[in-house]
């Protein structure tokens, strides 16, 4: 069997597979029984290391319910037809829509008139509030976790062990000296 | 009648607690043959690490060889590599981008499990009782249960084969008895003799090879120069392992680096003085954070950003971490 589906399912187990790929592998599993018993195998010994009870997928599942897809009766109803769209009624969402943006354009221009330099209250009202927030939240974040790698890296072995897909070496994110 | 009954229940008592000795001692003494098989046998087989609910499947091998030991591993899911320790020096080929990397740690540590040389220190930390026998990989082993005499630190399992006195299986568990981590071989075979693996020649060898990455090895530092000291700790049995002051991210910033060790938990306490190392107010990280088994506690003394971590419970690193000082003439 070949490696890379082999390590799709196990991705697939640990729900880490991107759901285009997934309907693509599932599909192969259903056409192979030698993936089906391959995916068995996996769930299997993640449910033992995980201590949980072992409940297999049933493979037949999803062919008996096409099979009874299949027996279920075709009932010819009659369809209705969709009514036209009227010609008057395109003028009048027109005119309704002309009105809204009237409704709305009226107080802007108002807030400008009465505004010198020409910006937006919106943007100001933005301007406000924005130096409150950090600069870059999910800058800070990224830092933290890197400085929490860069710790867990020097502490131990575990990082290469831990399974993690992304894992960075503590090589490329410390000071290093050449050999 | 009341002479007889104390007669009996101090017979009673004494044959307890002398069995109660004689369990532990064999436990001991097969925790003993098993530090002494890791380390000398040339062994290999499949082993799986679940940790952080993530489950990671490798090819182990040990190889030992006229008093040189190396570890090997290789991974069977993405991201493909081959890891090879020998003795502190770890070496990571990663076959996608044929990237090595070489990474020293502060002293040699197994992949699999870290055994102290010597028990005998451990009794006022630990409890050790042979807890039953069960069968990991088709093969007999000893159960030890490797017990903690307070909240400080985690109680773990040790499955370990009864010929040959290789470890199967690892648990940990946390205060509450959940498992934290595991480690079990699926299937373990010993060999009369296995090769080294040279990986700087491999690396020689292979002209595609990406340009690799070496960390800096670790030097002990005398611990005079340390920015920080150790008050009066909480927690019995924690010794001093190794100090290192070096550089641990993109900056030329040093990092002073203590290693505390109770025999089976590692703790270790980093520090970074602010204006360097710790840019601004967003960049400390007071409080705790936790990443399966390991737990984090950051706090700021002054211009120093503490953060202590280890595979102990949360109380652990935060009792340390408030047990820091922070010398006047730390640089």
């Amino acid at each position: 069997m070949h490696d890379e589906l082999k390590q799709k399912i196990s991705v697939l187990l640990d729900n880490e597979l991107p759901s285009k790929d997934a309907l693509e592998l599932l599909e192969q599993i259903c056409a192979q029984p030698g993936l089906q018993k391959q995916m068995e195998r996996y769930q299997a010994i993640g449910s033992v290391l995980k201590k949980e009870p072992i409940i297999l997928p049933d493979i037949d599942f999803s062919a008996r319910i096409r099979e009874q897809l299949e027996h279920e009766p075709n009932y010819l109803l009659r369809q209705t037809k969709p009514k036209l769209f009227k010609q008057h009624y395109k003028w009048m969402a027109l005119a309704a829509s002309i009105a809204f943006l009237a409704v709305l354009a009226l107080p802007n221009r108002l807030l400008v008139e009465n505004n010198p330099t020409g910006s937006l209250p919106l943007a100001d009202a933005q301007k406000v509030i924005d130096p409150i927030q950090p600069e870059n939240p999910q800058s800070g974040r990224d830092h933290a976790n890197q400085r929490f790698n860069d710790y867990l890296q020097a502490h131990d072995n575990s990082v290469y062990t831990n399974g993690e897909a992304h894992f960075q070496p503590y090589a490329r994110v410390a000071t290093f000296e050449r050999e | 009648m009341i002479v007889i009954k104390r007669i009996v229940f101090t017979f009673l008592l004494t044959f307890y607690l002398v069995s109660k000795a004689d369990t532990e001692q064999q436990a001991k003494d097969i925790l003993m043959k098993t530090v002494h098989s890791m380390a000398t046998l040339n062994y290999q087989g499949t082993v799986a690490f679940l940790r952080n609910g993530k489950l990671e499947t490798m090819k182990y091998f040990h190889v030992y060889d006229h008093g040189v030991e190396q570890e090997r591993l290789l991974s069977l899911n993405s991201p493909l590599r081959e890891i090879v320790r020998d003795a502190d020096k770890v070496s990571c080929l990663f076959k996608a981008t044929k990237q090595m990397v070489v990474d020293h740690r502060p002293s040699p540590r197994s992949f699999l499990l870290d055994l102290p040389k010597n028990l005998d220190g451990l009794n006022e930390a630990y409890s050790f009782e042979i807890v039953g026998q069960e069968d990991i990989a088709m093969l007999p082993a000893f159960v030890i249960k490797i017990e903690p005499k307070d909240e400080f630190r985690y109680a773990r399992k040790i499955w370990i084969e009864q010929k040959q006195y290789l470890p199967l299986k690892v648990e940990v568990y946390d205060v509450q008895n959940m498992t934290l981590e595991q480690v079990v071989f699926t299937d373990i075979e010993v060999k009369d003799k296995l090769a080294l693996v040279d990986m700087d020649r491999e690396q020689t060898l292979s002209d595609d090879t990406a340009t690799g990455y070496v960390s800096a090895a670790p030097k002990q530092s005398p611990a005079e120069i340390a920015a920080l000291t150790i008050g009066n700790l909480p927690i019995m049995g924690f010794r001093e392992i190794f100090f290192t002051r070096r550089p641990l991210h993109r900056s030329d910033q040093l990092a002073d680096h203590l290693l505390l060790s109770d025999g089976f938990a590692s703790v270790s306490v980093y520090v970074e003085i602010k204006n360097t190392g710790v840019k601004s107010e967003q960049e400390k990280f007071d409080g705790m954070q936790s990443v399966g088994a390991v737990n984090f506690f950051s706090r700021t003394i002054n211009d120093a950003q503490v953060t202590v971590l280890g595979d102990v419970p949360a109380k652990t690193v935060k009792a340390i971490a408030q047990a820091v000082k922070i010398k006047q003439s730390s640089p």
